[in-house]
């Protein structure tokens, strides 16, 4: 399993399609944080504006990541020799969500600046700052395995990449409060509440506090094991 | 070492494999061949794995591939059709993550020996996207045998290989039946009498002829062409 970690992530460093990612992210995330939040007008130390951004900024990035993941294998035909190769079938997939994963990770911590600059500027509280990071990394794993699945439904990236965006978009607004306000008005509100329970901005805004819930981490773990399953029953009833 | 029992394969009404069963052993090359369609990439992908039959066995080393895939699949080399290969890879570096995957010791001589074996020397540091068409297929006869397989499942090995390079390959394959078994799809027939010691032909999806080529020849009429001709049609 290790060895296929180790060649998804060379797939992804072999071209410059990794840096040229990661270096989209950062800019993006950092141009949000700074024009858009006001990081240095609001005067507070913290990166809470910086990490507000981040959800919306994975929707797009997570599902450009993801969509080759396994559209790409389905139009080489390399799934073949994957599939052939004498490893279970559970392993060949995780092995391609741990990959995607710590290669977000890895962008994610490459934000540290920000950090720097927060602790030159003033005196942030650095532990909750460290629970953020947690924060996001673990929601990043939810994004990735929802973006992993559509990839394995067709072999066009970009039917990979639309739907990846289009579901993404639902999980993480579904708790937004222009969203919540407008259905309440149209759904009972024990249904309101589920939908905006399914919601990555719910759970996320408890991470946002620096301090895990054991419901935000059981929903995201959760997420993550399901989106996960359903790829792998995708593939045990190919034909 | 094959025993493929009964096996059928349907997609939605369309009948792929209809009850083909045959037989493997070491020493054998088998030569499978059939007109385009005929059901030949199919079955290979039941024996290989790729995809479950709806019905029969597949035993290898007398190992059902449903109850026991993991061992199955460790005996099997395979070429599929079309030869995919990740492309942003040189030669060398993906038969390094073969042998890391198929958990090989000593892969470093595994290596070399597939690398000089298919004289594949001067391009195993250069991208496999820049690769001509016979060094593909070459890289892809190299990741089906850096793990010395009982049984090895070659989908058009010679396609579009130059007369000299597909020669290579026959010297190649028939030095190999020695210890393993082989089924080469092919549809150029000349091929088979020159390689093979077996033949199999099917046509939508059903046997139509198993034996030797000598058998073959001498069932129907003059020319290799003309046989295969009547056969599937």
């Amino acid at each position: 399993m290790l060895a296929l970690i180790k060649r998804e992530l060379k797939l992804y460093f072999i071209t410059p399609v990794a840096y040229i990612f990661t270096a989209i992210f950062i800019l993006t995330s950092m141009s949000l944080t700074f024009y858009f939040g006001s990081f240095f007008s609001s005067g507070v130390a913290d990166l809470t504006v910086f990490f507000s951004f981040i959800p919306w900024v994975y929707i797009f990035f997570i599902s450009a990541v993801t969509m080759k993941s396994w559209s790409e294998e389905k139009r080489l035909g390399t799934i073949e020799l994957l599939m052939t190769l004498p490893i279970p079938l559970w392993k060949i997939v995780l092995s391609k969500f741990f990959a995607t994963w710590a290669f977000v990770t890895f962008s994610i911590i490459l934000t540290f600046p920000i950090w720097i600059t927060v602790n030159y500027l003033g005196n942030p509280d650095n532990l909750v700052i460290i629970g953020q990071y947690l924060g996001v990394i673990l929601m990043a794993g939810a994004y990735v395995s929802l973006g992993i699945f559509f990839s394995s439904l067709t072999n066009n990236q970009i039917i990979a990449f639309i739907l990846s965006i289009l579901v993404s978009f639902l999980f993480t607004i579904s708790g937004f409060p222009l969203m919540v306000n407008f259905i309440t008005g149209v759904l009972p509100i024990e249904i309101v509440e589920l939908i905006s329970s399914f919601s990555f901005l719910t759970h996320f805004s408890s991470i946002q506090t620096g301090f895990f819930s054991i419901k935000g981490l059981m929903f995201f773990l959760s997420f993550i094991a399901l989106w996960n399953y359903l790829t792998i029953v995708k593939f045990l009833n190919r034909e | 070492m094959l025993i493929v029992k009964d096996i059928s394969k349907n997609f939605g009404e369309f009948k792929a494999i209809n009850h083909l069963s045959f037989e493997v052993k070491v020493g054998d090359v088998m030569g499978f061949l059939g007109p385009n369609g005929a059901g030949k990439t199919t079955s290979m992908r039941v024996i290989t794995g790729y995809l479950r039959s709806d019905g029969g066995t597949v035993l290898i080393n007398n190992k059902d591939i449903e109850q026991d895939p993991i061992f199955t699949k460790s005996m099997i080399g395979y070429l599929p059709e079309g030869v995919p290969l990740y492309l942003d890879f040189s030669p060398y570096l993906y038969l390094d993550y073969v042998c890391q995957v198929r958990n090989i010791k000593n892969s470093s001589k595994a290596i070399k020996k597939v690398i000089s074996d298919l004289q594949l020397e001067e391009v195993k540091d250069v991208p496999i996207e820049t690769l001509s068409k016979g060094f593909k297929r070459r890289v892809g006869i190299a990741q089906a045998l850096i793990h010395n397989p009982k049984l090895l499942i070659l989908d058009e090995p010679t396609d579009g290989l130059d007369p000299l390079q597909k020669f290579e390959v026959r010297k190649l394959i028939k030095n190999l039946s020695k210890t393993k078994a082989i089924i080469i799809s092919t549809h150029i027939l000349d091929e088979v009498p020159e390689v093979c010691n077996k033949c199999l032909i099917i046509n939508n999806g059903e046997k139509v002829f198993e034996g030797t080529p000598t058998q073959l020849k001498r069932k129907l009429g003059k020319s290799l062409d003309e046989k295969f001709r009547k056969l599937v049609s």
